[in-house]
C-alpha cells in the first residue's frame, strides 16, 4: 500500500505550496497515470516516491508518505532506490557509464550485490526489457527509443516493487514512445509491478491506467480516481474524449476499439464540409529546396530532396528521430550549407548568403527552447531579437501578448515552466518578424492548453501569409492546424500531400479521429461535431 | 583488447620515456610509435573521432611553439634572420626588459621550441590512444574502494566535455539565427549564460538520478571514527611535511627525513584502507587476463628498464640542448629499439582485432569479460 497523509510541500523561496495537505491511498499492482499542465505539481508528487523531495531539492515538507511500508523521509533517495525506481524524462541525463550492461549494473554495485547474482539479474532484465541485443552498445550510438528502454532497465535491476516515470515518452517519436508504453503495461501485467506514469498526451497511455490523478493547476485540488471517472471532470483531453464527452457516450471510451462501437451509430449530413484547405496565394514559392543531399561525416541525412513551401501555408514534417527534418530545417535557415543541390529563401540562394542576414526572413526555433535564452527578463528577450533585426523595440510588446506571455513580462526565463520556455523562445525569434517560420519540435513537453494556444498561433500566422514549417511527431496538432504533411524516411520525401490525404496514407502518422472514423475523412473532433446529421446523439 | 593494468603500464611507459628525453629523433620516434597504435585502434573506436579536434589543435600549437620560442628567446649563434624589436620595460626608469619580442631569430631556438612542442603533442597523444582503449567504466572497477566516488565524478566531469562542446555550438546557432554577430568579448555574453545554465541543470539532472539509484550508499560511521579518520589524514600531512623538510634542510642525516616520508605514506594508505572498506560497492564483473596482455606487459616493462638502463650509462643520448650552437643529435639504435616497443599492443592484439569493427547494431566484436 502506498500512502500519501496530508503531505504538503514548498519549494525554497516560494510562497505557495505545490502540494497542500495532499492525501492518497493506492494498491500495490496498480498503475497510475499522473496527468496535468506543467508547473502543476506533477514531478514534485513523483519525487515524493523516493525522497528526492526534500532531500534533494529543500523546501518545507509536511505529512507522512509510506511507501510498501517504508517512509523516504527516513530512508532518503539512496536508502529507496531498491524499492522505488525512478526515470527521468531525458535518457540522456541519466545515463553514468558508457555501455549498456555497465549502466545496467551500476545501481547493484551501488548496493553491494554480490557479483553471481548482478549477473544473473542483468540476463533477466536485458529479457524482460528485449534489450539482450543492445548489451554491448555505447551509449551514444542508441536511438531515444533504445535509451529510454535501457535507463528503464538500469532501475529494474535492483528489483524495485514500484517504478516511477516523469513523463518518459515526451522526447520520443510515436513509435518510440509506444515501445516503451508497451514495456511499463507489461511490467505491471506480467511482474505485478507499481507503475506510476506522468504524461501529457494522454491518448498513448490512458488504456494502460488502473487510476488516474489529475493536478489541474497549482494550488488547485488535485482530482483522483479512475480514468474513467478523472477523464470525465478535466478541462482538456484527447478528442477521442472530447468527442464522447460531448456526446455523451457512456461508459466513457478510452481506447479508439472501445469508441468504434459508438463511432457506427454516428451519422452525417450529405456533402459535408471540412476544415479550409490552404489556398494557393499564386505569390510564388517562398523556400525552394532542390536535389538536396546532406551528409556527416559518411552518413547521409538528406537524399535528393525537394520540396517547394509558399507563403500562408502551415507544413508538418514527419518521421521518425534521425530521419532528417532537423537537418532540412537547418539547411533552409543557412546553419547548414546544402552539399548537392541548393535551396532558396525568396529566390535568394542560401549557400551565399549569411545566416544573420536570413534570419531577417527566415525565423528558426530550435529544439531545446533553452538554447536561445539567456537575459534576464522575458521582456529583455524580445528585444536582444530586434535589437539584432533593426527594428523598433515597441514593436516587441505585441508578441508578449499575443503568446499570452504579458504576466511573465518580467521574470527570468529559466524559472518558467518547459511549455512556458517555449512560448518564450517562439516569442523570441516572432520578434524578428521574419517571414517563414520554422519550429524544431514545438510541442515538446506543452500540455493540452498550450498546443491549442500555440495552433491558434500558428494558423493566425498563415493567414497572415506566413509560411510556417515544423518538424513534430504530434499528430494531433498536425490534424488540427497543418496544410500539407512531408513524411521523411532515411533521408528521402516519402510523402507529400495535404494533411487529410497523408493521414489515411499512414497507420502511423493519423489521428485519433482519423482511426475512429476511417470511412470519412475527418481529422478533428470539431469536424466530427460540425457535420452530424441533426445533432444525432447515440 | 586488453586489460586495464595492461594499459595503465603500457601509459606509465611512453610517458616515462617521453617525459625523460628531449632528444628530438627519440621524441619523433616516440610520437611516431603512438601514432600508430592511435590510428589503429582508433578504428575499433566510436570516441576516437571526438579526439582528432585535438590532436589538430595540439598540431597547430606544436608549429605555434616553434615559431613563438624563437620570437621570444634570443640565445644561439646560427642567427637566421634580424627582427625589429620591442621590449617591455619595467621597474625604475623602465631599466628592466621583462619581455622582448623580435630581434634576433636563431635556429637554436627554432629547434628547443620544435623539441618542446613535440614533447607536449606526445603527452596529448599518448591520453589519447589510452582513452579510446580503456573503457571509462573497467577504469572505475581497477580504482581502489577509497578513489571509487571521485572516479565516476571525474569520468563524469569528462564525458561532459565533449557534451559541452555540443551544446556550445547548438547555443551558438539558436543565437545567429536571431540575427546576432559575434563581434566582441561582450557579444559573447548570450553564448556563454546559456550554456553555464544549461551546464548546471544537466548535472542537477544527472546528481539526482545517481542519487535515486543508490549512488553515494555507505555504511554510516561514528564521529568518534570521522575524528579518528581526520586526525590519522592531519598526522599524516604533518609527517609528509616534516620528512620533505628535513630531505630539503634538514642539519644531517637525510634519511631520518625519508624515514618521516615513508610513514606519512603508510599511514595515509591505512587511513584511506579503513575509509575504503567503508564504501559499500561491488564490481560487475573482472576483467580476464589473457596470455597477450602478459606479453605486452613483459614487452613494455622489459623496454622501459633497458630504456632507463641504457639511457643512465649513456646519459648524453636521451638530453638534447640545441644552445649556444646547433648540433645534430646524437642516436643510440638500441634506444631506438626499445622505444619501437611501444607498439607491442597492436602487434600483438592479432589481425582480427586490428582491423576490428565498431560495435554495431547487430551485437558486439568481443566478448571482454
Amino acid at each position: 500500500m502506498i500512502r500519501f497523509e496530508n503531505v504538503s510541500f514548498t519549494y525554497p523561496d516560494a510562497s505557495q505550496p505545490v502540494l497542500d495537505k495532499f492525501n492518497l491511498k493506492l494498491d500495490e499492482g496498480e498503475f497510475l497515470l499522473v496527468v496535468g499542465p506543467s508547473g502543476a505539481g506533477k514531478s514534485t508528487f513523483l519525487r515524493c516516491f523516493n525522497g528526492l523531495i526534500p532531500h534533494y531539492y529543500g523546501g518545507r515538507f509536511a505529512g507522512k508518505v509510506t511507501v510498501l511500508g517504508r517512509d523516504p523521509l527516513h530512508a532518503e533517495p539512496s536508502g529507496m532506490s531498491d524499492l522505488v525506481g525512478f526515470v527521468l524524462q531525458s535518457p540522456e541525463a541519466q545515463m553514468v557509464t558508457d555501455t549498456v550492461e555497465d549502466e545496467l549494473a551500476f545501481g547493484m554495485e551501488n548496493h553491494n550485490l554480490p557479483q553471481n547474482l548482478m549477473r544473473k539479474r542483468v540476463e533477466e532484465v536485458l529479457d524482460q526489457v528485449s534489450i539482450a541485443h543492445l548489451r554491448r552498445r555505447r551509449m551514444e550510438t542508441l536511438s531515444g527509443g533504445e535509451k529510454q528502454r535501457v535507463a528503464i532497465a538500469s532501475v529494474l535491476t535492483l528489483q524495485p516493487r514500484v517504478l516511477v516515470l516523469d513523463e518518459p515518452t515526451s522526447q520520443l517519436d510515436p513509435q518510440a514512445a509506444e515501445e516503451v508504453l508497451t514495456l511499463l503495461q507489461k511490467l505491471n501485467a506480467d511482474l505485478g509491478l507499481t507503475v506510476i506514469v506522468s504524461e501529457h498526451r494522454l491518448e498513448r497511455v490512458v488504456q494502460y491506467a488502473d487510476r488516474m490523478l489529475s493536478f489541474p493547476a497549482l494550488g488547485a485540488p488535485p482530482i483522483f480516481g479512475t480514468p474513467e471517472d478523472v477523464l470525465g471532470q478535466i478541462a482538456l483531453a484527447p478528442p477521442l474524449i472530447t468527442l464522447a464527452r460531448t456526446l455523451a457516450w457512456h461508459p466513457l471510451p478510452l481506447t479508439i476499439k472501445a469508441g468504434r462501437s459508438f463511432a457506427r451509430r454516428l451519422t452525417f449530413r450529405p456533402g459535408s464540409s471540412r476544415a479550409t484547405e490552404h489556398i494557393a496565394r499564386n505569390e510564388g514559392d517562398s523556400v525552394r529546396v532542390v536535389r538536396l543531399w546532406y551528409s556527416y561525416d559518411r552518413a547521409e541525412a538528406l537524399r535528393d530532396v525537394s520540396l517547394e513551401f509558399e507563403p500562408g501555408q502551415i507544413v508538418a514534417l514527419m518521421g521518425r528521430n534521425g530521419s532528417g527534418k532537423t537537418t532540412l530545417l537547418k539547411n533552409i535557415v543557412g546553419l547548414l550549407r546544402p552539399q548537392r543541390g541548393y535551396v532558396e529563401v525568396y529566390g535568394a540562394n542560401t549557400r551565399h548568403t549569411d545566416v544573420q542576414s536570413l534570419a531577417r526572413k527566415v525565423g528558426y526555433v530550435p529544439q531545446n527552447p533553452d538554447a536561445l535564452l539567456f537575459a534576464d527578463t522575458v521582456a529583455q528577450e524580445i528585444a536582444f531579437t530586434r535589437r539584432n533585426q533593426g527594428l523598433s523595440l515597441e514593436g516587441g510588446e505585441i508578441w508578449l501578448a499575443r503568446l499570452g506571455l504579458e504576466k511573465y513580462r518580467n521574470a527570468y526565463p529559466r524559472d518558467l515552466s518547459g511549455g512556458e520556455r517555449q512560448r518564450v523562445a517562439l516569442a523570441a525569434i516572432l520578434a524578428g518578424e521574419p517571414t517563414i517560420l520554422l519550429l524544431d519540435e514545438p510541442t515538446r513537453g506543452l500540455d493540452y492548453a498550450q498546443k491549442e494556444a500555440l495552433s491558434t498561433i500558428l494558423t493566425d500566422l498563415s493567414h497572415n501569409g506566413k509560411t510556417v514549417v515544423m518538424t513534430t511527431h504530434d499528430v494531433e496538432l498536425v490534424a488540427r492546424c497543418a496544410h500539407r504533411v512531408v513524411i521523411i524516411g532515411d533521408g528521402q520525401v516519402i510523402i507529400d500531400a495535404p494533411t487529410r490525404e497523408a493521414m489515411q496514407q499512414s497507420m502511423v502518422f493519423s489521428s485519433q479521429i482519423s482511426k475512429l472514423l476511417p470511412e470519412h475523412d475527418f481529422l478533428t473532433a470539431d469536424e466530427v461535431l460540425a457535420n452530424l446529421a441533426d445533432g444525432v446523439s447515440p | 583488447m586488453f586489460h586495464t593494468t595492461t594499459w595503465l603500464i603500457w601509459l606509465v611507459a611512453v610517458l616515462v620515456m617521453g617525459l625523460t628525453t628531449s632528444n628530438p629523433l627519440y621524441l619523433a620516434l616516440i610520437l611516431a610509435t603512438v601514432w600508430v597504435d592511435f590510428s589503429i585502434l582508433a578504428r575499433r573506436s566510436a570516441i576516437a573521432p571526438m579526439w582528432q579536434p585535438l590532436i589538430r589543435f595540439m598540431m597547430c600549437l606544436v608549429i605555434f611553439s616553434t615559431l613563438l620560442n624563437p620570437l621570444l628567446v634570443h640565445e644561439g649563434e646560427t642567427v637566421l634572420l634580424e627582427l625589429p624589436q620591442w621590449k617591455l620595460l619595467v621597474g625604475p626608469e623602465q631599466r628592466i626588459a621583462l619581455l622582448t619580442l623580435g630581434g634576433s631569430v636563431t635556429l637554436e631556438a627554432l629547434a628547443y621550441g620544435l623539441t618542446k612542442g613535440m614533447g607536449l603533442l606526445c603527452i596529448i597523444l599518448t591520453f589519447a590512444t589510452f582513452n579510446i582503449s580503456v573503457d571509462s567504466s573497467r577504469l572505475l572497477r581497477s580504482l581502489p574502494r577509497f578513489m571509487y566516488q571521485t572516479g565516476i565524478v571525474t569520468s563524469i566531469a569528462v564525458s561532459f566535455v565533449p557534451q559541452t562542446v555540443l551544446a556550445l555550438r547548438e547555443i551558438r546557432e539558436a543565437q545567429m539565427v536571431r540575427g546576432h554577430r559575434f563581434r566582441c568579448i561582450r557579444d559573447l555574453l548570450p553564448l556563454f549564460l546559456p550554456l553555464l545554465t544549461t551546464g548546471f541543470e544537466r548535472a542537477l539532472q544527472l546528481a539526482e538520478s545517481m542519487e535515486a539509484r543508490g549512488f553515494g550508499t555507505r555504511r554510516q560511521i561514528s564521529t568518534r571514527q570521522e575524528t579518528g579518520y581526520k586526525g590519522g589524514v592531519t598526522f599524516a600531512m604533518v609527517l609528509l611535511v616534516a620528512g620533505i623538510g628535513w630531505v630539503g634542510f634538514g642539519p644531517n642525516n637525510r634519511w631520518w627525513g625519508y624515514g618521516l616520508v615513508a610513514a606519512a605514506a603508510s599511514l595515509l594508505l591505512a587511513v584511506f584502507h579503513v575509509i575504503g572498506r567503508q564504501v559499500r560497492r561491488t564490481r560487475y564483473v573482472r576483467e580476464l587476463w589473457r596470455q597477450r596482455d602478459t606479453a605486452v606487459v613483459a614487452t613494455t616493462v622489459t623496454a622501459l628498464a633497458l630504456y632507463l638502463l641504457v639511457s643512465r650509462t649513456a646519459e648524453g643520448a636521451i638530453h638534447y640542448y640545441p644552445y649556444p650552437a646547433l648540433t645534430w643529435p646524437g642516436f643510440n639504435p638500441t634506444i631506438g629499439l626499445f622505444i619501437l616497443a611501444l607498439v607491442s599492443p597492436v602487434v600483438l592484439l592479432g589481425r582480427h582485432h586490428a582491423t576490428g569493427r565498431l560495435r554495431t547494431r547487430t551485437g558486439s566484436t568481443e566478448e571482454s569479460r
